[in-house]
């Protein structure tokens, strides 16, 4: 048993070191990918009579960061109606989503497999109940990333800010044209060439100019 | 020259008071019944009607319309476009890509009726009735017709015409069959009896590209009495407003947002406010605006939102919005306000009472959050945008947890549980050689027996103690004769040295000696190092 102690011990030991010097590293990189929840509120009032697309995305960031707050919910409906869009239509899971942000399931996720973890090594005391313990934490463990990986914006996640931009066939001004990307509309970015973006959407594949898109999560 | 007086037309013909135009020949044309021509039933027709009794507008006023397109049965049809208003003093709204189809019957034929809706707004006083037009395609079977002398043509154009449309005519010509009144009646078409048997089976396919036309009759534009009120956008028809502000608690700085709704009928489009102006109390941003579409075409609703923010703690009252309208029924300008609405605004939250009101906010403009509740407290907190599950610590941390819960998994069985303890146990002894390896040699270099020989026994019983299970203290000379026999002389031999070095009864061996100990333990350390 001592052994035991032991061992766990080391590998707690390199797991800790191992994840605080990650967050460190990560630290740095992340300033320019924080934000308040108010802060975008109030930008996104500012642009949503000239740039809806623009308000429309620092909607979708609020929501990110505060996804219970009804004026968020209420001013990306907004901000959607004012570029044109269609409103959307939640569902029962889609509203269960947001009862919490893809940070907060996904923090969920991680404290559940911590239980379950525990239950596992202390299963020479608790012998009744860790197994049973251990299994409905990973199954909480489980549904909940799922439900953050699912719900959290991917790093190509993208929103049209430009003015309906026309997407082209290539990424140059005299391009045939492909489709045109309402504005506020989301978008996949493929890649970057030359001042233009390859986007996808519902209605095809086309280069816009950088400026017309930017990504939900902002780069840092 | 003497026409048929049953002669059929079946070119574009037009029900309708209009103008319809025929690959860019226009024709006038009056409403079916009023002459012996236009009594044939018409193959298309388009009219447009105000679904209002209204002859009169004024500018601003919004009505909605009908723009109806009738085309006979067997008519092909291609759309080339929605209908276009052809004015400038009206704009036409609303019209969808689709119309709504149905069957019609008129004059005992079958019609196909399209059917478009849409909303019609004078925007120019003294603008003539608008006009509408539709591109369509038409293919069609033109009936045979007998040759037809345009109204005030002469004879010998008659002759010439009769010719083109009848090639055998000149092979008749000179043979004497051309005075014969029979075939000269048939030439010329009058009183042929096949002549309708051809008509219906020998019509040649028609296709043509027109644009169907129609105008109001009657519908004049006036302008909105002068001088218009102050706050007066343009805004026509019945409206009715209400205000009312986000839930309370109010704090200094924080913003609030008042919203006022409008129901009602008319130009929305045209509804406009200023909101509640910026005060020393108060600052105010411009409002925002968003319609929802009612039932009925000019019916629906505007919200007016606008973020309030408080500067000064105590009572407040939020000044009333003013909406002017002009109400086309009434004939007269509207002015209503809504409530005004007093409410409480507390201290911020991190700032006294006596400073938030004796001390206006650095930046009025910029609210520290835009919570109006208790709620927002907690969202001004500058937070990543990046989930969790999308950053690398995540999954670092998910890995450590799975790698801890399998490894202890692991370990729960005996056998890896024994194993992994001898590995242990090797790992501590050699440890342990190597740190009485280190105070024997400094032992040698200082010329300390005492020290030399009470490492090394120290160090012999600590080896000694992990491959018998007893403390290392209890490990005597007697032990390891009763255990070890003769293979345990040396140990035996290193321990009664210590033991009278211990007690001062040998003297200070050289330092060749001191070495030769030294040697001799390091030897039997790593000896019992491998065998235990």
């Amino acid at each position: 048993m001592k052994t035991n102690r032991r061992i766990l011990s080391w590998v707690a030991l390199l797991a800790c070191g191992a994840l605080f010097g990650e967050v460190g590293a990560q630290r740095a990189a992340q300033a320019a990918t924080t934000a308040s929840a108010g802060a975008l509120v109030q930008q996104a009032e500012r642009e949503l009579a000239t740039h809806p697309g623009q308000a429309v995305l620092d909607y979708e960031r609020a929501q990110l960061l505060a996804p219970r707050a009804p004026e968020v919910r209420e001013g990306l409906a907004r901000a959607r109606a004012a570029a044109g869009l269609p409103a959307q239509s939640a569902g029962l899971a889609s509203r269960i989503a947001r009862t919490l942000s893809p940070d907060e399931w996904s923090r969920v996720a991680l404290g559940a497999l911590a239980l379950a973890a525990l239950a596992i090594v202390g299963r020479p005391w608790w012998r009744r109940w860790a197994l049973p313990w251990a299994g409905a934490a990973l199954s909480v463990a489980l549904v909940a990333g799922a439900v953050a990986w699912q719900s959290a914006p991917r790093r190509n996640d993208a929103v049209v800010v430009g003015a309906s931009p026309v997407a082209r066939i290539a990424p140059f001004a005299a391009a045939q044209p492909a489709f045109v990307a309402p504005e506020g509309s989301a978008a996949t970015i493929e890649a970057e060439h030359q001042g233009y973006t390859r986007i996808r959407q519902g209605r095809g594949v086309g280069w816009v100019p950088n400026s017309a898109v930017a990504p939900v999560i902002p780069r840092s | 020259m003497k026409k048929s007086s049953d002669s059929r037309i079946w070119t574009a013909l037009v029900v309708a008071a209009g103008v319809l135009a025929v690959s860019s020949t226009t024709f006038a044309a009056t409403p079916a019944g009023a002459t012996g021509r236009s009594r044939a039933p018409a193959r298309a027709a388009l009219r447009m009607q105000l679904q209002t009794d209204a002859r009169s507008l004024v500018v601003g006023q919004a009505v909605p319309v009908t723009v109806r397109a009738d085309f006979l049965g067997g008519t092909g049809v291609t759309l080339n476009g929605v209908p276009r208003l052809v004015s400038d003093g009206f704009t036409l709204a609303g019209i969808s890509d689709k119309p709504r189809q149905t069957e019609i019957r008129r004059d005992g034929l079958p019609y196909t009726e399209l059917t478009w809706t849409g909303v019609l707004t004078a925007i120019q006083a003294g603008a003539p009735p608008p006009a509408i037009e539709l591109p369509v395609q038409l293919s069609y079977r033109e009936a045979v017709s007998p040759p037809a002398a345009a109204p005030g043509a002469d004879a010998d154009s008659d002759s010439d015409a009769d010719a083109e449309s009848n090639p055998f005519q000149s092979m008749f010509a000179g043979t004497p069959f051309a005075s014969d009144p029979f075939f000269a009646q048939m030439m010329k078409g009058e009183s042929d009896p096949f002549s309708h048997f051809f008509q219906d089976f020998g019509g040649a396919i028609r296709q043509r590209d027109v644009t169907l036309r129609d105008q109001l009759a009657r519908l004049s534009v006036v302008a909105t009495p002068h001088p218009a009120p102050d706050g007066y956008a343009g805004a026509v028809g019945t409206f009715h407003a209400t205000s009312s502000l986000s839930p309370a608690p109010f704090r200094v700085g924080e913003p609030m947002t008042l919203t006022v709704r409008v129901e009602g009928q008319g130009s929305f489009d045209r509804l406009a406010t200023a909101g509640v102006p910026s005060t020393s109390g108060l600052s105010t941003y411009p409002p925002t605006a968003a319609f929802t579409a009612g039932a009925r075409p000019t019916a629906g609703t505007k919200v007016f939102k606008q973020t309030l923010v408080p500067r000064q703690a105590g009572s407040l009252d939020i000044p009333a919005v003013t909406l002017v309208t002009y109400d086309p029924q009434r004939h007269r300008y509207v002015t209503q306000r809504t409530r005004l609405l007093a409410v409480t605004v507390g201290a911020a939250a991190d700032v006294a009472p006596e400073a938030a009101s004796a001390v206006p906010p650095a930046n009025p403009v910029a609210p520290a959050a835009p919570s109006t509740d208790g709620r927002w407290a907690g969202e001004s907190a500058v937070k990543s945008l990046v989930p969790a599950i999308r950053q690398p610590w995540f999954w670092w941390a998910a890995a450590a947890l799975v790698s801890v819960a399998v490894l202890a998994s692991v370990l729960s069985s005996a056998a890896v549980r024994r194993r992994a303890a001898r590995t242990f146990g090797r790992l501590d002894r050699r440890r342990l050689v190597a740190r009485t390896r280190h105070r024997l040699d400094a032992a040698v270099a200082s010329g300390d027996a005492p020290a030399l020989f009470g490492a090394a026994r120290e160090g012999l019983q600590a080896c000694l103690s992990k491959a018998w299970s007893m403390p290392a203290e209890a490990i005597s000379a007697v032990d390891v004769d009763r255990r070890l026999g003769d293979r345990g002389q040396r140990v035996r031999d290193i321990f009664e040295r210590a033991e009278a070095c211990a007690y001062g009864r040998s003297g200070s061996p050289r330092s060749a000696d001191l070495q030769h100990w030294r040697d001799l333990t390091v030897r039997e350390l790593d000896a019992l190092k491998e065998a235990a």
